[in-house]
């Protein structure tokens, strides 16, 4: 129990925790397994794309080009479906490959420039949208097959969405990178100290490409869902899901100075956005207060998690002094 | 030493890159100094006022490249324009006033000949446009009324919302009757003009169909937040039978979002009423979604060729109405087939 209560993600948990039972009390239709389903659709591309954040995030770094890099990504696999009749199984893999790429150019761009990641991932944000933009002519292209869109939107068995089964696959493949690989161990060495990670004999340069390649893999799937999910592809679409990521991953208790954070952090992060988003429209507040509301809910999620940190940790010095004494 | 080196072979590439430019840029107001197409601004201002006796007329636009309907209205333009004469310079504005600013800036610095505006927010644009018009700049205001313009194209947004209210009203009268309708509005009370979209849906409603009961309101700007909008009503309002939204991103995303909460065989009592007659909205109306009705506003290629021949009688010195409004269509399954086949068929 005292572990439980211990755990980073513990605070956040609870703040989730409260705003469930606080959304199920005011309305009824909140609490309902349809609705939950619901909020699961509505954050998938965001809680996957997250998980590939975790990794950047932790390695120290940042990449603010996840957002263009769904843009891009999406309007590729469009392309290729409907204007040049590649089936879509195909396309989703060029789709996939694309986004790796993507996501190694900017790691091989940091760990060789030196550039600071932010400058980085910002300047390949540009270029990705003006790409994005250059092959739609801003112009939406929609209607893909059914069985891809089935992704997206069908269920299994009338309840459980498709996409929620791709979100789950992914927290368990990102939980096993991070916590039961030694790349996971030295994703948190080099976010902690990356001297000393260097110093221990880690290739500080191919981990961090790894976890560029990482977020670029992991982006690329949530883009691809989110086609699914739309039926159709926009340029415009993406725009901002970086920095609905790294509320989400900040809030979930990831630090954007790198060396902490987890995954289930990441994805509370993402559930507390969404719960609040999805209860809050529910009530059918109007939006100026929801963005009040909002802001102050995730303040209150952060300051109340660090407090909890330091409270734990306040606990843990007083212990060892007295085990000391 | 190897970085020192590395240094100066940079600095000296770039100063030389700068020399070249400036020096390139004042040639090349040298040679054109006679022509037209100058950059000095006082010069342009003599130009611009001589209208017929310029050989190359240069037209700027500033949108919003993520809205659809005025995507396709720049490439239209561009098109329109070629064949008209005119040189098309469109810029992404990409919905920020500042950003929209400096390319107006940009483009009276760049000698341009008329300007069409579509003003992301149109009180913030007046001043430099009079700044362009003080240089002989025509601007052509698009959708929002600037006061400093030289023509504006506009919509009726009262009106357009009304027809898209009339519409969803009538639907309703037909499929249920007296009955008490349930309804949602995906509006969007950032833009003036959206406001009074969103007014006029909701007071031809309120007039034509007065049992139907508005259960719930939320923002969508995009397909996706019309989507989750749409998902979250059906949640919250399980006997919604009608959508309306303010543009086509709210109808198109609510036309996926309905859809996966209602079977196939329901899609005949369920109504989505939407406003800009996209590609993809006149899609669903054709394939028998629960999109029911878009409003167009003429589409966005009519709106780049008017645009384009409102530019051209500048040009030209032909006199036309400063103040011109899109036409108000509702596209229902009557006439989309024939509405897509003249607007979107390839």
């Amino acid at each position: 129990m005292e572990k439980i209560l211990r755990r980073k993600e513990f605070g956040v948990l609870m703040v989730l925790f409260a705003l469930i039972v606080f959304f199920s009390i005011v309305s009824p239709q909140f609490l309902q397994a349809k609705n939950f389903f619901n909020i699961t659709k509505q954050i998938a591309t965001v809680g996957i794309v997250s998980v590939g954040f975790t990794f950047v995030l932790i390695t120290g770094g940042i990449d603010l080009s996840v957002g263009y890099q769904i843009s891009l990504d999406i309007v590729v696999v469009a392309v290729l479906m409907r204007t040049f009749g590649v089936p879509w199984f195909l396309a989703c893999i060029i789709g996939i490959i694309l986004g790796i790429i993507i996501g190694l150019i900017n790691g091989m761009i940091i760990v060789k420039s030196h550039v600071a990641p932010l400058i980085v991932t910002l300047s390949m944000m540009t270029i990705l949208k003006g790409l994005s933009y250059l092959i739609t002519n801003g112009l939406a292209i929609f209607k893909f097959d059914k069985s891809f869109v089935a992704l997206g939107q069908e269920t299994i068995g009338g309840v459980i969405p498709i996409s929620l089964l791709f979100f789950v696959a992914i927290i368990i493949i990102g939980g096993f990178i991070l916590n039961k690989t030694v790349y996971g161990r030295y994703f948190y060495a080099i976010g902690n100290n990356v001297e000393a990670a260097k110093l221990s004999g880690v290739n500080v340069e191919r981990v961090q490409l790894l976890a560029y390649g990482l977020c670029g893999f992991f982006t690329s799937i949530g883009a691809i869902l989110m086609l699914a999910r739309l039926n159709s592809a926009q340029s415009s679409t993406g725009d901002g899901y970086e920095f609905n990521s790294l509320t989400a991953c900040v809030v979930g208790g990831v630090s954007a100075n790198g060396g902490k954070g987890t995954i289930a952090g990441a994805i509370i992060g993402c559930l507390i956005v969404g719960v609040l988003q999805n209860g809050l429209a529910i009530m059918n507040i109007n939006e100026y207060i929801q963005e009040v509301i909002k802001g102050v809910v995730l303040l209150i999620a952060v300051v109340y998690d660090t407090l909890s940190l330091l409270r734990n940790e306040k606990i843990k010095k007083i212990k060892t002094i007295n085990a000391d004494n | 030493m190897k970085k020192k080196i590395i240094c100066t072979i940079v600095s000296l590439t770039m100063i030389t890159a700068l020399l070249t430019g400036c020096g390139s840029k004042e040639s090349n107001t040298d040679e054109k100094s006679s022509t037209a197409d100058v950059t000095n601004t006082s010069e342009v201002t003599n130009t611009a006022k001589e209208g017929q006796s310029l050989d190359t007329y240069k037209v700027g636009m500033t949108f919003n490249l993520g809205n659809l309907t005025w995507a396709e209205l720049t490439e239209e333009a561009k098109k329109k324009g070629e064949s008209l004469g005119l040189e098309v310079t469109v810029q992404n504005d990409n919905d920020d006033v500042t950003t929209q600013v400096s390319q107006i800036e940009n483009f009276i610095q760049a000698g341009m000949n008329a300007i069409v505006v579509a003003a992301v927010e149109s009180n913030a644009v007046e001043d430099v446009c009079q700044e362009a018009r003080d240089a002989g700049i025509k601007i052509i205001a698009y959708t929002q009324t600037i006061e400093n313009s030289d023509a504006q194209y506009l919509v009726d947004a009262y009106n357009t919302g009304y027809a898209c209210g009339e519409a969803a009203s009538n639907w309703i009268k037909e499929n249920y009757g007296d009955q008490e309708v349930e309804w949602a509005l995906e509006d969007l009370p950032k833009y003036p003009e959206i406001i009074d979209r969103a007014n006029g849906i909701k007071d031809a409603i309120a007039k034509i169909a007065p049992n139907a009961k508005l259960v719930a309101t939320q923002p969508a700007e995009v397909m996706e937040d019309g989507q989750k909008n749409a998902e979250n009503f059906m949640q919250s309002n399980p006997n919604i039978k009608v959508i309306c939204s303010i543009g086509s991103g709210g109808g198109a995303g609510a036309n996926e979002g309905v859809k996966s909460y209602i079977s196939k065989d329901e899609y005949s009592t369920f109504g989505i009423f939407g406003i800009d007659a996209t590609e993809q909205e006149i899609m669903n109306i054709i394939n028998g979604d629960p999109q029911k009705v878009s409003i167009s506003l003429g589409g966005g290629a009519t709106h780049g060729d008017v645009l384009m021949e409102i530019a051209y009688n500048f040009w030209t010195g032909k006199e036309q109405e400063t103040k011109q409004y899109m036409p108000i269509t509702v596209i229902d399954s009557s006439n989309a087939q024939q509405y897509y086949d003249e607007h979107f068929k390839k």
